[in-house]
C-alpha cells in the first residue's frame, strides 16, 4: 500500500503555497497574491476520509542538502508534485526537476511523479499545448540521457483561478487510492443501472473527486459538481444544526445529508453524503429521473458498498 | 471485488424501466436521413460487418445484429438479438462493439465497462470466450485488418493490450504511462502499427513488437483525449479531446506538430473520416460532441473553420459514428435513437456565409476576394438554404455601386474588374486612391509650416496646385490673400473700375458659351491659378498692362470660372466624398458650408453673372481630370493679373476683408468638417502663434490625427517635425514614451512598397531595413533596432545623445 503523503516541490514562486491554499483551505485564487513566501518547509496533515500530508518545500531550500535526511523523508512519499511556472522561463524548474527526479527515484522507485505545468491561465490554448509538449519533450530526453526512459511522469496543466488545479489534485490522490478500480466499478455499474449521467465521490472538504465512472470526465460536469458541494456546504452552515458531534457518532451510521436540485436544462443534479467525508453526486436526466424511488434504492446500495470497501481496507 | 453484492440487485429492478422502451420506428424528420430508429436503452457502439451488409449495436443490456435493407430507405431489420434469454447478465453492458473480420468474421468482440472483453459466435449467438486481464473498465477494442485474430483493448487502467482471441491470455500489454487509454486503433496501412490515445491528453504510436516504449508520442490534447481514427489510407490520424479540438496528425512522417486543428465548440467525442472510392482523397471528418452540442458536423480539413455539414437529428449527445460508404452515415445518439443519413443533403452553413470580403488599406488601396464556387450538392438543395448565387450577385452589385463614383471622380485608379469566372476563388486588390496617398505623401514632405505667413501659402497653395490638391489649394489662396497687409488691399481696391465691365462681359459670355468650352476653360483657369499669386507683389507694376489687355473669349470664361471654381471648391469636395456628382446650386451649397465671410460677399457678386448650375457642375467634375493637359499651355503674367484683381476686386468691393484670424479659424474648422486633416493641420501649424478660436482639444485632436497619419504612412521624419511645431499637449503625449518603439515591419511588399522607397535604407548602416526597425521620436530617423542601441548605447556620452545622421544634429536621448 502506498503512503499517502504528498510532496509539493517547485523553485521559489511558482505557486506552492497558492495551491495549497486555495484546494484545502478554500482560499479565494486572488488573495493567494498576498502570500508571503514560505521560509521553511511546512506539514499540513489534510484530515479528510483518507489521510493525506502535503508538504510544502520552499522552493528555495535545497531538499538535496545533507542538513536534511532526504531518504527517511522519500521512502515514505506517494507522490511528489513538482510545480513549474509556465508564465516563466522554465529552463532552470526544469533543470532542477530532472535532478530532483533522478534522486528521489533512487531512493523510491514506486514514487509517483506528477508535473503541475501551473499558472497557464495567461496562456493561449495554442501556447499551453506547446509549453507542454516541450516540456514534455525536454523531460523525456534528459530522463533517457540519464537512463530513466519508463520513470512514469504525468504531466498536468493546471491553473489555480479554474477547476484545472482541483482537478490535477484528483487525479493525483487517485493514485494514491488503492480502493479505486473498485470504487470506479461500483460506480460504473451504479450509472448504468440508475441511467446517471455522471457521478463523483466527492471529498467533501477539499472538492477533490476521489473516483468517477469511467465514462470521460467532462469539464462543465466537474464544475456544476463542486459548485454544488459549495452551495449545499453554505446552505447547510447557515440553516443546518450544529454539527459538533459528527466526529464522536458511530463510524458506521449513514449520514442523511442529501440534497437534489433541478436544473433549467433538464438536468437534475443529486448530493448525497456517503460518510462523514464522502458525498456522492451525480448528474442525470430528469426523463430519467422519474422513477427517484429506485435510484435512491441504487444509492444506498452504493452508500452500504463504499461503506464496507473502505471499512475492510482499514 | 465487492461488486457482486450491490450490483445485481438493483440491475433486475432496473431493467425493467428500461424494457419500457420498445424498438419502434420513428418517422425521419429531416429529408437529409434514410430512416431513424429507436432502440432499447442507449446505443454505445456500432460496428459494420465487413461487407457493410449488417451492422452491430451494442449498449447497456443491448447487444443485436441488424441488417440494413437493400433500399436504403427503408429501416434496417433485426436478425440477432444476443440478449434475449441471459438479459439479467452483467456482461452484456458493451462500451465497445467490433465486428472482425476475414478469418474472424463470424464473431463479434465487445468490451464491458466491467474489464471483459467477449467473444460472440454470430451463428450461434454464444459467448465463446471471456477475458478478464484488465483491472478496469475497457473502453475501446479494434481488430487488426492483416491479422484477423488480433485484438487490441484499450482500459481505463491505462494499459493496452493485445489479444490473440484463441489464446486463453493476453499476448502483450502496452503500458502508456498516460493514465487510462481511451481508444485504440489499428493502422489500415502498417501491419504492426497501432495508436492509442489516453485521459491525460497524449496520443502515442506503438508497434506491435515493441511493447516498452511508444515508437512516437504526441501531446495531441489538454485534457481527455477521448477518439482517434486514421484515414482510410493510414498516412493521416485524426484525434479529438475534451479541449473542444480535433487535430490532424501526419501519423506515417511521424510529425510531432499538427498537421491541422479544428476548433469546435464542444468537448469531442467522436471522430471519423469518410471512407472515399478515390484512395489518396482527402476525405471528409464526421465529428460528434461528447456534452453540450447535439449536432454531427462534417469538416473539410482545409477549412477548418466552419463546418461543411450539419446534422442535428439527433436530441441527445452522440454516442457512434460510423461510416457505411462515402455519404452514408449511421448514427446513434443517447436517448436510443439509430439513424442513417446523407450528409450530402444536410444544411451546410459555409452556403450561407457570405463569400466575399473587402477591406482597405491605409495606402488607398481595396482589397477584395470573392469566391464562387458552386456548392457542392449534387442532390437539388435543401429549400431553406439560400442559394450561392444570389449572394455573390447582389454581393457584386453592391460593390459596383459602391465604386462607381470613385471610378468618375478618379479616372486614374486602376480598378480591375470583379471576374465573373464561376470556379475559383479570387484575391484582387484595386488601387483606387494611388493618387491621393501619392499626394498626401508628396504633400505632407513639402508643406512650408513654418516662416513669413503670405509668402509660405502661397507657396503652399502652389504645391497643392502641382499635385492636383485643388481644395487645398484654395485653402491656402484664401490664406494668402487675407494674410496680405492691408496696404496691399488697398492697392487692389483702387482698381475698381475696371471690374465692372469684367463682370458685364462675363456674364454675356457665360450665358452664351457651350458647356464644353467652359469646361476647358475652367481646366486652363485651374491650372493658371497655379502661379497667378506670383505675380501679386508685382501687380502694381504691371496694372497698366490690364488695360491693355485683349480679352479673349476663352480668358474671360477663365475668369468667370475661377471665380466660381473658388468659391465651390468647398462644395466640390463634399460631393468628392460623397460620391454624389450633384450641386444643389452654388449659392445654398456654399452658405450652408459656411466658407470664409469673403466668400459669402463673393456669392453675391457671384450671382449677378447668373451662372447655369449645370455649367459649374460640368467644369467642376472636369476640371481635375484635364487641368494637367491644359495647365502649362496658357497663361500671360498679365492674365494672370487681371485675373487676380477681379477675384479680389469683389471681395473688396461689397465688404472690406475679414479679420486673418476668422478666416483661419473658419478654414480650420471646414478642414475639420471634411476630414481633411492634412490641410487643417498645416494652415493650424502654419498659423499655431495666432490666437484661434477653436476649442483646443479639438485642435490637439487635429494633429494627433496627422501625426498619426504621418507615422502609419513612414513619414518619421515629418511627424517628428510636426509633433516639434505643435502644442504643449501633444508634445508631452509624443515625448511621453521615451524608450524608442520597436515594430516587426511587414513583408507584404506589394502593399507598403511605395510608402517605404524612400527609408529602404538603415540611417546608420545604410543597408535595407528588414527585422526589427525603429525610429527615434526626437528627429525620426528609421534603423535596425541594433544600429541604434549600438549607437546610442555604445557611444561615449556627448556623441551618443546625437542622431546618427550627419548633419541632424538632433539630440535624441535628453
Amino acid at each position: 500500500m502506498k503512503p499517502r503523503r504528498i510532496i509539493l516541490m517547485g523553485l521559489r514562486r511558482s505557486g506552492k503555497s497558492s495551491i495549497q491554499k486555495v484546494v484545502f483551505y478554500k482560499m479565494p485564487p486572488n488573495e493567494t497574491l498576498f502570500l508571503e513566501s514560505t521560509a521553511r518547509l511546512t506539514q499540513e496533515h489534510i484530515s479528510s476520509f483518507i489521510d493525506f500530508s502535503v508538504w510544502d518545500f520552499p522552493g528555495q531550500v535545497d531538499v538535496f542538502d545533507a542538513a536534511f535526511d532526504f531518504e527517511s523523508i522519500f521512502i515514505q512519499v506517494g507522490a511528489l508534485i513538482f510545480v513549474i511556472d509556465a508564465q516563466d522561463d522554465y529552463l532552470d524548474a526544469l533543470a532542477r526537476l530532472h535532478v530532483t527526479v533522478a534522486r528521489v527515484v533512487a531512493i523510491n522507485p514506486n514514487i509517483c511523479i506528477e508535473v503541475f505545468i501551473h499558472k497557464v491561465d495567461g496562456l493561449s490554448d495554442e501556447f499551453k499545448i506547446d509549453t507542454q509538449r516541450d516540456i514534455q519533450q525536454r523531460t523525456q530526453d534528459e530522463l533517457a540521457d540519464i537512463g530513466l526512459e519508463n520513470v512514469p511522469i504525468s504531466f498536468h496543466l493546471t491553473s489555480i483561478f479554474d477547476h484545472s488545479i482541483f482537478e490535477a489534485f484528483s487525479r493525483v490522490i487517485q493514485k494514491l487510492i488503492p480502493q479505486l478500480p473498485t470504487l470506479e466499478n461500483l460506480l460504473n455499474i451504479f450509472c448504468a443501472n440508475s441511467l446517471v449521467e455522471k457521478a463523483y465521490v466527492f471529498d467533501v472538504l477539499s472538492k477533490i473527486y476521489i473516483a468517477t465512472d469511467s465514462s470521460p470526465v467532462d469539464v462543465q460536469s466537474y464544475e456544476i459538481c463542486s459548485d454544488f458541494i459549495d452551495v449545499i456546504l453554505d446552505i447547510g452552515s447557515i440553516y443546518g444544526g450544529a454539527r459538533e458531534n459528527h466526529s464522536e457518532r458511530h463510524p458506521d451510521a449513514l449520514d442523511e445529508t442529501s440534497s437534489i436540485i433541478r436544473l433549467s436544462n433538464d438536468l437534475v443534479l443529486v448530493l448525497r453524503e456517503m460518510n462523514q467525508y464522502l458525498a456522492l453526486v451525480c448528474i442525470i436526466r430528469a426523463d430519467n429521473f422519474k422513477k427517484s424511488g429506485l435510484i435512491e434504492y441504487n444509492v444506498q446500495c452504493l452508500q452500504a458498498a463504499i461503506q464496507s470497501l473502505f471499512s475492510a481496507k482499514s | 471485488m465487492s461488486k457482486s453484492s450491490f450490483s445485481s440487485k438493483p440491475a433486475i429492478t432496473y431493467s425493467k424501466v428500461a424494457a419500457t422502451y420498445s424498438s419502434r420506428t420513428q418517422k425521419p424528420i429531416f429529408d437529409y436521413q434514410d430512416w431513424a430508429l429507436q432502440t432499447q436503452g442507449s446505443v454505445n457502439s456500432l460496428s459494420p460487418s465487413p461487407d457493410f451488409t449488417k451492422f452491430a449495436i451494442a449498449g447497456r443490456e443491448l447487444l443485436e445484429i441488424l441488417a440494413l435493407n437493400p433500399n436504403p430507405t427503408r429501416t434496417p431489420i433485426r436478425i440477432k438479438n444476443f440478449s434475449s434469454g441471459n438479459t439479467h447478465e452483467k456482461n452484456t453492458s458493451c462500451n465497445d462493439v467490433k465486428w472482425g473480420n476475414t478469418f474472424s468474421e463470424n464473431y463479434l468482440f465487445t468490451c464491458s465497462p466491467l474489464g471483459d472483453l467477449n467473444v460472440w459466435d454470430i451463428d450461434s449467438s454464444q459467448n465463446i470466450s471471456k477475458f478478464t486481464d484488465h483491472s478496469r473498465a475497457i473502453h475501446s477494442i479494434d481488430i487488426s485488418k492483416f491479422h484477423s485474430s488480433y485484438v487490441l483493448t484499450a482500459s481505463q487502467d491505462g494499459l493496452t493490450k493485445l489479444w490473440d482471441f484463441r489464446e486463453p491470455h493476453s499476448a502483450q500489454t502496452f503500458r502508456g504511462n498516460s493514465e487510462a487509454a481511451r481508444d485504440v486503433a489499428f493502422s489500415p496501412s502498417e501491419i504492426n502499427e497501432f495508436v492509442v490515445a489516453y485521459d491525460n491528453g497524449t496520443v502515442q504510436k506503438w508497434d506491435l513488437r515493441y511493447s516498452k516504449s511508444p515508437s512516437l508520442k504526441l501531446s495531441a490534447h489538454n485534457g481527455v483525449a477521448l477518439c482517434i481514427d486514421y484515414t482510410p489510407n493510414g498516412s493521416l490520424l485524426a484525434s479529438c479531446g475534451r479541449d473542444k479540438s480535433i487535430r490532424i496528425w501526419d501519423i506515417s512522417n511521424n510529425q510531432r506538430k499538427a498537421f491541422s486543428t479544428i476548433n469546435t465548440i464542444a468537448p469531442v467525442n467522436l471522430v471519423r473520416w469518410e471512407p472515399s472510392e478515390a484512395n489518396n482523397a482527402t476525405c471528409r471528418l464526421a465529428s460528434s460532441s461528447l456534452v453540450g452540442d447535439d449536432t454531427i458536423n462534417l469538416w473539410d480539413v482545409p477549412r477548418p473553420y466552419i463546418p461543411h455539414r450539419s446534422l442535428n437529428h439527433h436530441e441527445n449527445n452522440v454516442t457512434a459514428l460510423q461510416w457505411i460508404s462515402p455519404n452514408v452515415l449511421l448514427s446513434s445518439s443517447r436517448d436510443g435513437v439509430l439513424s442513417q443519413s446523407r450528409p450530402n443533403d444536410a444544411i451546410s452553413y459555409i452556403d450561407l456565409m457570405p463569400s466575399s470580403a473587402v477591406s482597405w488599406s491605409t495606402n488607398g488601396l481595396i482589397a477584395f476576394s470573392s469566391n464562387s464556387k458552386k456548392s457542392f450538392n449534387s442532390r437539388p438543395q435543401v429549400h431553406r438554404t439560400p442559394s450561392r448565387e444570389s449572394n455573390i450577385s447582389s454581393l457584386k452589385t453592391a460593390l459596383h455601386a459602391k465604386q462607381e463614383p470613385h471610378l468618375s471622380k478618379q479616372n486614374s485608379g486602376n480598378f480591375s474588374e470583379l471576374s465573373s469566372s464561376q470556379d475559383n476563388i479570387q484575391l484582387s486588390t484595386a488601387s483606387l486612391f494611388h493618387n491621393t496617398c501619392h499626394q498626401f505623401v508628396q504633400l505632407a514632405k513639402s508643406y512650408q509650416l513654418a516662416g513669413e505667413i503670405s509668402t509660405a501659402c502661397q507657396q503652399n497653395a502652389k504645391l497643392a496646385c502641382h499635385f492636383g490638391a485643388y481644395e487645398a489649394q484654395a485653402m491656402w489662396d484664401f490664406l494668402f490673400f487675407s494674410s496680405l497687409s492691408p496696404s496691399h488691399r488697398e492697392h487692389f481696391l483702387s482698381m475698381d473700375d475696371y471690374e465692372f465691365s469684367l463682370s458685364d462681359e462675363n456674364h454675356s459670355i457665360s450665358t452664351k458659351n457651350k458647356s464644353e468650352k467652359s469646361q476647358h476653360s475652367s481646366a486652363e483657369s485651374e491650372a493658371l491659378s497655379d502661379d497667378f499669386f506670383e505675380s501679386l507683389l508685382s501687380s502694381s507694376s504691371l496694372s497698366s498692362s490690364i488695360l491693355s489687355v485683349d480679352y479673349e473669349d476663352n480668358l474671360d470664361k477663365a475668369v468667370s470660372q475661377s471665380l466660381n471654381q473658388r468659391t465651390e471648391l468647398g462644395t466640390s469636395t463634399n460631393s468628392r466624398k460623397d460620391g454624389i456628382p450633384s450641386f444643389q446650386g452654388g449659392r445654398n451649397s456654399i452658405s450652408s458650408l459656411h466658407f470664409f465671410d469673403s466668400v459669402a460677399s463673393n456669392v453675391s457678386a457671384h450671382s449677378q453673372y447668373d451662372m447655369p448650375n449645370s455649367l459649374h457642375q460640368g467644369s467642376i467634375t472636369s476640371a481635375s481630370n484635364k487641368s494637367r493637359d491644359y495647365g502649362t499651355s496658357l497663361g500671360s503674367l498679365s492674365n494672370r493679373t487681371s485675373i487676380f484683381h477681379e477675384q479680389f476686386s469683389f471681395g473688396a468691393e461689397e465688404q472690406p476683408p475679414t479679420d486673418l484670424m476668422d478666416v483661419v479659424t473658419s478654414s480650420i474648422v471646414q478642414c475639420i468638417d471634411e476630414s481633411d486633416v492634412q490641410t487643417g493641420a498645416s494652415v493650424y501649424l502654419l498659423f499655431s502663434a495666432f490666437p484661434i478660436n477653436i476649442p483646443r482639444p479639438q485642435l490637439d485632436d487635429l494633429i494627433d490625427s496627422y501625426v498619426g497619419l504621418l507615422r502609419r504612412m513612414g513619414m518619421f521624419c515629418e511627424a517628428s517635425y510636426v509633433v516639434k511645431h505643435s502644442s504643449q499637449v501633444v508634445k508631452y503625449k509624443y515625448s511621453a514614451n521615451r524608450d524608442l518603439s520597436f515594430g516587426y515591419r511587414s513583408n507584404s511588399k506589394a502593399f507598403t512598397k511605395n510608402v517605404y522607397s524612400k527609408l529602404e535604407r538603415c540611417c546608420f548602416c545604410e543597408l535595407p531595413l528588414n527585422g526589427i526597425i525603429t525610429s527615434c521620436h526626437g528627429c525620426g530617423h528609421l534603423g535596425h533596432e541594433s544600429c541604434l542601441r549600438d549607437w546610442f548605447f555604445n557611444e561615449s556620452a556627448e556623441e551618443g545623445l546625437l542622431c546618427p545622421v550627419p548633419g541632424c544634429g538632433q539630440v535624441c536621448l535628453g
